[in-house]
């Protein structure tokens, strides 16, 4: 259904924002402490 | 079963019984349920509702109080989804096979009934509750926490990055490097030096000489440790030899002893034994004394006491006797007197015996210390064999150890003109080296001080080559954060742009539907309806006289009709693929004719519009009637 004007910009990123964005929200949602999030994104970011 | 059909079950769950169970189909567009009051309307928008996980109905007021288990099972032509309740033991459980949606905004979005969150923060002009309720719809929250995560990440990281730049010194490798090269041809010039001072020491021939040296050296503290050797072990034998003739004088000296202890105690024997023949002689004296006179005692005791018998006798007639009483007076007076002295005279003489009794055993222990010296002239007798014995050893033992020192001294005089001679070599040998050694001074100290410089530079270099790989693994490092840090800006700016059409892009859009369906409704009052995001995310319902009003001063009509619209735009908005979109009749029971212009709006736009309605009074019945029309 095609009911948005403007573009969702998950349309156009890139896999892996898109996969490291999944990852992150997932934690969240599963209420994972945030020192432990902050752990994966930097390893997400460095690895 | 077609494709554009929905097949619902219920089975035991609040007015339906398990058997037989119910179903109803659902169309594509509009379903509209009718039923009269109390037959199961709410009951199957509530069992609806038990198939979307994050609903907050109670299990136990769901199942119909006749039954211990229930379910509902939605079916469409690929698959079908269950929900299934039963008791067990007294509890009520609940257990599904499949879920139908894995996300709490299909209750929150799909079905507009009595008790939706919606229903109460219109009602209330619960502005926050809204604000709330939107960033929970919308998934904004979360993306709110990941930017906020992201931005701390970031700050760390750009920090770290800082650290290892004030480490790193950009451009510094470079010098390093090329400090290094430097080194090494600096290095590589010295060891020719050295190589050559080396080649010219060699060809002066010290180091032979130097060389020959060494093994005279080795030789002479090998002999030098042979004698030492020797030196010792003539040490150990002469400590050894002389404690043995020490012991010896002291045997010769306790062996004059005990003779002169002998000698004096058999001089005391010869006494004594004059003494014992004396003694003897007297003791056989006092014997026969002793015994004659004892005989003698004995035979006048006996003779007394048989006297003094006849006396007692004697006696005792006279006292029987009746005759001349003054003679026979005298008589007794007479006999008794001389029974009286007969006992002292025993008396007497017994202790006289007594006395010579004593005087025999006094020469008895005389004569038993003449035994003891007996006794003790045979103990010296044996000591002095004892001494003999270990004097015979010790005069076998000595002449061996002399022997042995004496050959140990001929060892020590050979090695002792070994070692001269090894000495007169060795001076030769050193004046030798001493010559050659002060024609090639210059060069050695030459060479010391090139190795000194090598050594230096050895180190140098080290600390250098340390220096550069600290400064590749920084470099390294450094690619790494700061890599990172552009994975971080990129992912942060793609947050921030999700978060922004999150709430801003799609309350935009959202607006644009919301107030077009408003506008279908044609109020005479209001102008237009927004959901504001800027400063804060509220619903500002604004008057044709361009006044605001709060929505909790609306007609209960106008604030279901407008809860109707804002949870049918965020359906749209935020759960577009939930396929169901339930009204309660309850919701719409106030203004029919808006209702009906709401329902024409959306019934194609949702996949499946389920409408509950309550049966006109000419049509009531048990059954649940469902049309596919609005009629």
């Amino acid at each position: 259904m095609e009911l948005f004007k403007i573009s969702d910009p998950k349309n156009t990123a890139d896999p892996g924002l898109l996969e490291l964005e999944k990852l992150i929200i997932e934690m969240i949602e599963d209420e994972e402490p945030i020192e432990r999030i902050k752990e994966e994104l930097l390893n997400h970011v460095k690895g | 079963m077609s494709k554009d059909e929905l097949i619902v079950t219920i089975e035991g769950i609040g007015g339906f019984r398990k058997t037989p169970s119910t179903s109803i189909k659902l169309k594509k567009g509009l379903s509209v349920i009718t039923a009269s009051n109390a037959v199961g309307k709410s009951s199957l928008v509530r069992a609806l509702q038990l198939l979307c996980p994050g609903n907050k109905l109670k299990i136990e007021d769901m199942l119909n109080e006749y039954e211990t288990s229930g379910s509902i099972e939605l079916q469409n032509d690929q698959r079908s989804y269950v929900q299934l309740l039963k008791t067990a033991e007294g509890a009520v459980k609940m257990a599904s096979t499949k879920l139908m949606w894995d996300d709490l905004r299909a209750i929150n979005l799909g079905f507009c009934v009595p008790n939706a969150p919606l229903v109460q923060m219109i009602k209330e002009n619960n502005q926050k509750d809204f604000k709330r309720w939107m960033r929970d719809i919308s998934g904004a929250g979360h993306y709110e926490t990941a930017i906020n995560i992201t931005t701390s990440v970031l700050r760390e990281t750009e920090a770290e990055k800082e650290n290892i730049e004030e480490v790193l010194k950009i451009g510094e490798l470079e010098k390093l490097e090329n400090q290094i090269l430097e080194l090494k041809k600096d290095k590589n010039e010295v060891d020719l030096e050295l190589t050559k001072a080396e080649e010219k020491i060699r060809k002066l021939g010290a180091v032979e000489e130097i060389k020959t040296y060494e093994t005279i050296k080795k030789e002479l503290e090998k002999k030098i440790k042979e004698r030492n050797k020797f030196v010792d072990e003539k040490n150990k034998k002469d400590l050894e030899l002389n404690r043995l003739l020490k012991k010896q004088d002291q045997i010769v000296k306790q062996k004059v002893g005990i003779q002169g202890d002998i000698n004096y105690l058999e001089k005391e024997l010869d006494k004594k034994k004059k003494e014992e023949a004396e003694i003897n002689k007297k003791k056989n004296e006092i014997n026969l004394q002793i015994y004659g006179e004892k005989t003698g005692i004995l035979s006048q005791i006996n003779a007394l006491k048989t006297s003094s018998e006849k006396d007692q006798l004697a006696i005792d007639n006279l006292k029987a006797q009746t005759a001349n009483e003054a003679v026979i007076g005298e008589c007794i007076t007479l006999l008794t007197r001389r029974l009286e002295d007969s006992k002292i005279k025993i008396k007497d003489l017994e202790e006289e015996k007594q006395k010579l009794d004593k005087e025999f055993q006094l020469y008895n222990s005389q004569l038993e210390g003449i035994k003891q010296i007996n006794r003790e002239i045979q103990n010296n007798h044996r000591e002095l064999l004892t001494i003999n014995k270990e004097s015979a050893n010790l005069e076998k033992v000595i002449p061996q150890l002399q022997s042995e020192i004496a050959g140990l001294e001929k060892k020590l005089s050979g090695s002792n003109n070994d070692i001269g001679e090894i000495d007169i070599k060795m001076k030769k040998n050193i004046e030798k080296v001493q010559e050659l050694t002060g024609m090639s001074e210059d060069l050695k100290n030459n060479m010391l001080n090139l190795q000194k410089q090598t050594r230096k530079l050895d180190k140098k270099l080290q600390e250098l080559e340390i220096e550069k790989q600290h400064r590749f693994d920084a470099q390294e490092k450094y690619q790494e954060i700061t890599n990172a840090v552009d994975k971080l800006e990129k992912f942060l700016n793609y947050l921030q742009s999700r978060y922004d059409f999150i709430i801003f892009g799609v309350s935009k859009n959202l607006n644009k539907e919301l107030n077009e369906i408003f506008n279908l409704m044609a109020y005479t009052n209001f102008n237009k309806i927004n959901i504001k995001t800027d400063p804060e995310i509220e619903i500002e319902l604004v008057r044709k006289d361009g006044v605001m009003t709060k929505l909790s001063r609306l007609s209960t009509s106008e604030q279901l009709t407008i809860t109707i619209i804002i949870m049918y735009v965020a359906k749209q908005a935020y759960a577009p693929d939930f396929p169901l979109f339930v009204i309660d009749e309850v919701m719409g029971s106030y203004d029919k004719t808006r209702f009906t212009r709401i329902l024409k709006y959306i019934q194609n736009k949702v996949p499946y519009l389920v409408v509950t309605s309550l049966s006109p009074l000419e049509e009531t019945g048990k059954d649940i009637v469902v049309k596919y029309t609005l009629s």
